[in-house]
């Protein structure tokens, strides 16, 4: 009885976490001769500040907080001559469950205010 | 229910409006500067052509006049608009002249080229171009100029008229002096 409880408890904890793959997020600034900070997916943090040419750690989003796939734009505040300005792409980028999505902002970006 | 009614139309007119506004955005507005620092925007200044050593070109204004600081493209501008019927002038070949020193106010405006604002290097540029100019002196250069003649021709000149000017902390605007140019 115990035997059949602990199957059912891992078979439940499998099919759980195949159900709940992670997909992993990076994002590169390369706008130039501006940092961009406070860069988000969705309300997901992916980096607090990026120099132009820098790239952001690879950010895992977990099935559980998020179910994947997921769509979300990517908003950040771009400064310069400590001017600033929010903005966010046009653009909505998915995650798929496994997936390693590099997302790269340059000049050509759409974005909006 | 024709309060509901009233209520969702002054809604509905209220959306309206404010989609309309969208056409005339101006990103300045959205920008916002991490110091409380007045930056420099307007320059102004006096103007006088010599055509001759004892005397000065006549026209209503003179225009495009293009304007650096150091090697920074301030703007292109032209003169304020002057009436040139009360003046005592004289005739020579396609000019008008005076034998009286003749100045011409020139205000020029900083110009910030605003893009379409579409893509993030627009706005990269926008920010890059609202650079400040730190206190200090700094070379300023009328580079050319153009000004109709009688004939309604246009006439372009390159004076190349370099002048020194002398920035102080939180000025919004200078005035350079009096600047005289030659054509001959």
């Amino acid at each position: 009885m115990k035997r059949i409880y602990i199957i059912c408890m891992l078979a439940g904890l499998a099919l759980f976490t195949s159900c709940h793959k992670p997909g992993i997020i990076q994002v590169k600034n390369d706008i130039s001769g501006v940092k961009i900070t406070e860069v988000k997916w969705g309300n997901y943090n992916l980096s607090s500040e990026l120099l132009p040419g820098q790239s952001s750690q690879k950010v895992t989003i977990d099935g559980y907080s998020k179910k994947l796939p997921a769509t979300n734009k990517i908003s950040f505040i771009m400064r310069a001559n400590s001017q600033y300005v929010y903005l966010e792409t046009t653009e909505e980028f998915t995650l798929n469950e496994e997936d390693e999505l590099l997302i790269i902002l340059n000049d050509e970006t759409k974005v909006s205010n | 229910m024709k309060k509901i009614i009233s209520l969702l139309l002054l809604t509905f007119m209220l959306f309206a409006c404010s989609r309309q506004e969208d056409w005339n955005y101006d990103p300045s507005s959205d920008v916002l500067s991490d110091e409380e620092i007045i930056n420099l925007e307007e320059i102004f200044f006096l103007l006088n052509v010599k055509i001759s050593d004892s005397t000065y070109l006549v026209v209503q204004s003179i225009d495009s006049i293009r304007i650096f600081i150091n090697n920074t493209l301030w703007t292109i501008c032209s003169s304020e608009s002057i009436d040139t019927t009360y003046i005592n002038k004289k005739a020579s070949g396609n000019t008008w002249y005076t034998e009286k020193k003749l100045n011409y106010l020139v205000v020029a405006h900083k110009n910030i080229q605003k893009p379409e604002f579409a893509t993030a290097g627009d706005y990269a540029d926008y920010l890059n171009a609202i650079h400040e100019l730190k206190p200090g002196e700094y070379a300023f250069l009328i580079e050319s100029f153009q000004i109709a003649l009688k004939d309604h021709t246009v006439q372009k000149y390159y004076p190349y008229a370099y002048t020194i000017i002398n920035l102080e902390k939180n000025q919004r605007n200078l005035y350079v002096g009096e600047i005289e140019i030659k054509l001959y």
